[in-house]
């Protein structure tokens, strides 16, 4: 395809021409939408439930409220340096090699596994009424066998092109969008009881909390579970789907006026529905059906110990275990609305199908981004001659994210662990905005961030907070996962002289060793404080002591960072906005930044 | 517009009303007092898939016909 001895920045910009810019901005408003109403609408809000209670609903405005500060921070960077596979690259144009491999790995490792887990989201689903497929909402063997067919035929439709993908997306997004308003709308109609929000149980269980406590109210557990919803229950997870319009503004036509109008639109869509769906879901439970008491929210959680035989089987009650596995077809069929339940038990396929369709092509994009700054061999920057697709990324894709059933055999077991490593990755959006002001001013900025001196810093204390409330232990497996990628798999790559990048140089440590720190100091932190851990710092001091780190963090981040090469090429070059080969590209706005 | 819009237009639009028919006219397998386990017929899924499919495949051509013109 290209001179294999050429410089990877000028390799990387003839590969991004040739990627399509057929995208307008209703089709990335469509993909962050796609990306946000996926399977987290079918278990999230279920999911906060156990952990918060009714107070649930304000986890979401939180979740929505944090991202929402991050989103508006890569608003700035899409639009400036649209690209491919765009949020990995960030880290190393601010941050040099070091810093670029550490947020490169994690954001790799988060979209690969989220096809594995939309693909999970539609087997359990079918469970319901082919019951061999899970046990509980833990797949069986048969159900990820049939998760990897549903992700080999997304392979596919991938395969075929940028164009049908986007266009059958955007359908597929107004489906996406009627179903979960049409259930609101009825579920509150015929089955909506006020009471369910300010309830009372008093523990007769160590495992739904301490024996003779009473828990009450909007909030029954406390403020502290609120928080820990928005990271553990899905919630984040769902919103994340705003990054579709950065990972594909290599292939938009306008992507400076597309970028931010898709991503903030679509959280602030996905805000107003979720909430509703919380609510809904919230006041239609009938506790005496599920086999639970009523007001025990804790006891909702299937994977409980309570509910699990000695050999992991579910013994649990029967109800319980229904409405787990498929929370909003299994209420709509409990209130007899029977065209709702079929057709909600249809959108488990095509809700989650359409986010693995989406994220299928983010994390060949990904892997694309990744080989564009020397990461990973060149063969993963080749774009397919005909149907202008990075191949190999969109194989490896569909190949890393089979590994992924393995450790996380369920829904609700991977994603904090998703959750976990792609808020870590979106941590440097807001230093590199402020990086970027001081060290590219040359670069022209389409989207301006107003008041970026406030909004950088909350977005990287809100992407901390999300991290630090995913807890104890899952933490410690992403700190385990990164450093793997740092310590083993970068060796190999360097030593087979499939990787170009020398990240242990000088100059990329002094930029980037916040990182590996800030992440060490982070994990510290859930292992002594009160998410998951041993509450050696209690709540809510713990949150206070996390705020004070990451405003250290923040600032440490900021003075760290430096022209890199690859800014330092993108101006030279002149390359900051990319012409398609086909022509398609639209004028560049003339918008410096002051 | 082109002709192969238009077929495709009018298949697809046959399978919308087909799966919204037969969706609407599938009821539950059986009733069970516990509501939660009541038992679903699997052929209204189907339905249901068809219904969704020829939703999108319609939305899908339109788009492309417009955006032709």
């Amino acid at each position: 395809m290209v001179d294999e001895s050429g410089n990877i920045e000028i390799i990387a910009e003839k590969s991004d021409r040739k990627l399509r810019h057929k995208l307008g901005t209703i089709d990335l408003l469509f993909l962050s939408l796609g990306g946000i109403i996926g399977s987290g609408w079918l278990f999230a809000a279920y999911g906060a439930s156990y952990v918060a209670g009714p107070g649930a609903i304000i986890s979401w405005i939180i979740g929505g409220v944090i991202v929402i500060f991050i989103a508006l921070n890569y608003s700035e960077l899409g639009t400036m340096i649209p690209r491919s596979g765009s949020i990995v690259r960030y880290g190393q144009y601010s941050h040099g090699n070091l810093a670029g491999f550490f947020f490169g790995w994690a954001y790799f490792l988060s979209a690969v596994s989220v096809p594995a887990i939309e693909a999970e989201a539609v087997v359990t689903y079918a469970s319901s009424y082919y019951p061999g497929l899970t046990n509980g909402v833990v797949l069986t063997g048969t159900g990820i066998l049939f998760a990897a067919l549903l992700m080999i035929l997304f392979f596919f439709l991938n395969y075929f092109g940028v164009r049908l993908m986007g266009k059958t997306n955007t359908g597929m997004t107004w489906w996406k969008l009627v179903i979960p308003f049409s259930t609101v709308i009825l579920l509150i109609a015929v089955g909506f009881n006020m009471g369910n929000f300010n309830l009372s149980y008093t523990s007769t269980n160590s495992a739904f909390g301490p024996v003779g406590h009473t828990f009450s109210g909007f909030f029954p557990y406390g403020f502290g579970p609120v928080m820990a919803a928005v990271a553990v229950s899905g919630i984040v997870f769902s919103f994340l789907g705003f990054r579709q319009g950065l990972d594909y503004a290599g292939e938009a036509k306008n992507p400076q006026k597309s970028i931010p109008i898709a991503t903030v639109i679509a959280v602030v869509i996905g805000i107003i529905l979720y909430v509703l769906l919380q609510t809904a879901l919230i006041g239609s439970l009938r506790w005496g059906s599920l086999g639970v008491a009523p007001g025990n929210w804790h006891g909702l959680d299937t994977s409980l110990g309570v509910y699990l035989n000695g050999s992991g089987q579910y013994i649990g009650p029967q109800g319980l275990s229904a409405l787990a596995g498929a929370p909003f077809a299994i209420l709509a069929q409990s209130f007899g609305l029977v065209f709702l339940t079929y057709v909600l038990f249809a959108d488990a396929y095509i809700s989650p199908s359409g986010t693995l369709n989406v994220y299928l092509g983010t994390s060949m994009r990904t892997l694309y981004g990744l080989g564009t700054i020397g990461f990973l061999p060149r063969a993963f920057i080749k774009v397919h001659e005909r149907w202008r697709v990075p191949v190999a990324p969109l194989l490896a894709s569909l190949l890393i994210g089979f590994i992924f059933f393995i450790p996380f055999p369920s829904w609700y077991k991977m994603v904090g662990f998703i959750t976990s490593s792609t808020v870590f990755t979106y941590m440097v959006g807001g230093p590199a905005v402020r990086i970027f002001r001081k060290h590219a001013k040359e670069l022209k900025r389409p989207f301006t961030l107003a008041g970026s001196k406030i909004l950088s810093p909350l977005a990287f204390i809100g992407a901390s907070l999300i991290v630090y409330w995913t807890g104890w232990p899952i933490d410690l497996y992403l700190l385990i996962a990164v450093y793997i990628g740092i310590f083993i798999v970068y060796p190999i790559l360097y030593s087979l002289k499939l990787n170009d990048k020398k990240i242990f140089d000088r100059t990329s440590v002094k930029a980037g060793i916040w990182v590996p720190i800030y992440m060490a100091i982070l994990t510290f932190m859930t292992y002594i404080g009160s998410f998951g851990g041993k509450s050696y710092i209690p709540f809510p001091w713990d949150l206070v002591v996390v705020v004070i780190i990451s405003i250290i963090f923040y600032f440490w981040a900021v003075y760290s960072g430096y022209r890199t090469e690859e800014i330092d090429t993108i101006i030279k070059e002149n390359s900051q906005f990319l012409a398609s080969d086909e022509g398609v590209f639209e004028k560049e706005p003339d918008k410096g930044v002051s | 517009m082109n002709s192969k819009y238009l077929i495709g237009i009018v298949i697809s639009s046959i399978v919308l009303v087909v799966g919204l028919v037969l969706t609407a006219i599938t009821p539950f397998q059986s009733v069970n007092t516990n509501p939660y386990l009541t038992v679903i017929d699997k052929n209204g899924v189907v339905y249901g898939v068809i219904l969704g499919v020829g939703f999108i495949a319609l939305y899908t051509l339109l788009q492309y016909a417009y955006e032709e013109r």
